[in-house]
């Protein structure tokens, strides 16, 4: 059996690191999104989507953004504020059973917001319901 | 099982040599499909942690013998054929004289 500390679910589709345009003046963007690496913490019966890309390319960026979704192709509403170095992010606010969509964007510090990078997607498991009606009785 | 059990749980949560109390824990099993692994945690405070952690195959009872005196919290949880592991049962204290 896995162990629930160190079990890691690779439950999305590969990450493809490519290029795209960005608003102006951000030039060029290489972003490879969330993998959407599904993970277990050290707490039963939840879980937390870990998610990691590749820094822009471009100069001046002064934020990322990460946006989250529940269907593919969007929408997408705003996760969290990121530095413009951060290349990790665990989401633990996903709910079991539930399938979501990851993306983030670079902005440079005239607030000129890229377009979206390439979605991943991150499926998390459904953990099963706990036993109920725990007893113990003490006796020789 | 239940010797090994018996030893960690003696080494695990006391120093004290065994005494001659068991423990008997039993529980509804979770009404999830392909349950195959029940997990006991216990621990001496309420809440956790739960310093000690014990899986074995499905079942609603076990007993352990030369249980330390004091008192200890137990959980169960319940962990599908995938692997997902469900979340704490409710939380029960023993107190072993």
């Amino acid at each position: 059996m896995k162990s629930p500390f160190i079990a890691v679910l690779l439950l999305l589709s590969s990450s493809v690191a490519f290029s795209q345009r960005i608003g102006q003046p951000v030039r060029q963007r290489n972003a490879s999104v969330p993998p959407g690496v599904v993970v277990r913490p050290d707490t039963p019966g939840s879980h937390a989507v870990a998610a990691s890309w590749t820094l822009s390319t471009s100069s001046n960026i002064a934020k990322q953004t990460l946006y989250r979704g529940g269907t593919q192709g969007g929408p997408y509403s705003k996760l969290v504020d990121l530095s413009a170095t951060q290349t990790t992010y665990t989401d633990s606010t996903v709910v079991d059973g539930v399938t979501y969509y990851y993306v983030i964007t670079a902005s440079d510090g005239s607030g000129n917001e890229s377009p979206y990078s390439n979605e991943a997607k991150a499926v998390v498991p459904q953990s099963p319901n706990p036993p109920t009606g725990l007893a113990v009785n003490v006796h020789q | 099982m239940y010797f090994l059990w018996s030893i960690l749980m003696s080494t695990v949560l006391t120093s004290q040599p065994q005494s001659p109390w068991k423990i008997t824990a039993t529980w509804q099993q979770s009404d999830s499909p392909n349950i195959v692994y029940n997990t006991a945690y216990c621990g001496k405070k309420s809440g956790g942690p739960y310093t000690f952690k014990h899986r074995f195959r499905k079942r609603t009872e076990i007993e352990y013998s030369g249980a330390p005196g004091g008192i200890m919290y137990c959980v169960v949880t319940a962990t599908n054929a995938a692997g997902d592991e469900s979340s704490y049962s409710n939380e029960v204290q023993a107190v072993v004289p």
